[in-house]
């Protein structure tokens, strides 16, 4: 029997990468598309909120339930 | 419409003799190279292309890019179709770098690589309506609706199914190597995305691709996917898909009204497909195939 071949370096990354990926979306492309959102409808964000902080708490929350839960729309896959 | 071609009855032929008819009617319409499928392929690529700088330079309104790229996008994997059946050109033949390159290209907005579609969809083919070999199995649902909603959660990021399940059909087939076409095909995706998001245009990249591509899929898995393999309990080569009649017609359906003559002879052009139809119904109808009353 032959040893499973452990993977390269890149290869991890790639892995990791693509496991915390409904994060990596959460904080890199929902946070930026919800300021321009915030922006072109001329909306106030509460507590203060930069557009830009709104998107990343909008972002942020919404990606880690996707990555718990394994669905960014349903309780459960 | 024409009319249904007249033959002689067939209750009393054997099962040899109707496949010799089958074929005889098949073989008049394979061969030649199918320029509609070509001219649409890379055409279609090229109106998509041209949306980002007509929409980021104020040429085009956004809302009517995002309708022109939907259907762009809704009509990108077909053309690739024709390529993955080798029906643009076979291999070995001079025009085929052009089914290699239609095959390639086409599908880039749609974020599928072609290797990938091409090795699972002959699964697809060789284990139609196998839940546990066919790759597109997951498409299978009750009715239109859960069809809709299959889609969408077979989509989601720790759902097995669909284009999610492509890998695995990968390793089991013994190419592991095609699944770094879709991490390729990933990262530059995302990255695109938000690299346009950070540069400012985020809404722009949101309806030019992320949502036209998720609305183009499900229109796809609908009709290509689900539809014509409906219930998709029989795995017999007359039994494992049907013709059905469409609400929205022959071209709305994308052509999949006639998807069983493709399961039969995959290497029939697309266009092809309904006058082959009603020319083969006769025989159709004596093999037992569901035929939707079309």
């Amino acid at each position: 029997m032959s040893d499973a071949q452990e993977p390269s370096i890149l290869s991890r990354i790639l892995i990791t990468g693509f496991y915390f990926g409904p994060l990596l979306f959460g904080f890199l492309f929902i946070p930026p598309v919800t300021a321009q959102i915030i922006t072109v409808l001329g909306w106030t964000p509460p507590l203060g909120l930069s557009p830009l902080l709104a998107g990343f708490v909008v972002g942020g929350l919404w990606g880690l339930y996707a990555q718990i839960r394994g669905s960014w729309i349903t309780w459960r896959v | 419409m024409a009319s249904i071609v007249e033959m002689p009855p067939l209750a009393d032929l054997t099962k040899k003799e109707l496949i010799r008819r089958e074929q005889e009617i098949a073989q008049k319409y394979i061969g030649g190279v199918p320029w509609f499928a070509v001219f649409w392929g890379l055409g279609n690529l090229a109106v998509w292309l041209t949306l980002w700088p007509l929409v980021f330079y104020g040429f085009l309104p956004l809302w009517a890019g995002f309708l022109i790229a939907t259907a762009n996008i809704t009509l990108s994997y077909l053309p690739s179709h024709e390529a993955q059946h080798d029906i643009i050109a076979r291999p070995r033949t001079k025009l085929r770098w052009l089914n290699e390159l239609v095959g390639h290209l086409s599908t880039i907005p749609l974020v599928l690589p072609y290797r990938v579609a091409r090795l699972t969809h002959y699964q697809h083919h060789r284990n139609t309506n196998d839940p546990d070999l066919d790759p597109d199995y997951g498409s299978t649902a009750r009715g239109p609706f859960d069809a809709i909603m299959s889609s969408i959660l077979n989509r989601q990021p720790r759902s097995t199914k669909g284009l999610n399940g492509y890998g695995e059909t990968l390793v089991r087939i013994g190419r592991p190597d095609v699944i770094l076409d879709g991490i390729a095909y990933q990262i530059v995706f995302y990255g695109l995305l938000c690299t346009f998001a950070w540069a400012g245009f985020g809404i722009e990249a949101l309806l030019l691709w992320w949502l036209p591509r998720h609305i183009g899929l499900t229109y796809i898995q609908f009709f290509l996917s689900w539809a014509p393999h409906h219930p998709g309990n029989e795995q017999g080569r007359y039994r494992n898909t049907r013709s059905w009649r469409s609400v929205i017609g022959n071209i709305g359906s994308l052509g999949m009204q006639f998807h069983l003559i493709h399961h039969l002879y995959p290497t029939i052009p697309i266009t092809r497909h309904p006058a082959v139809y009603r020319e083969m119904r006769p025989i159709l109808e004596a093999r037992g195939c569901e035929l939707g009353g079309l």
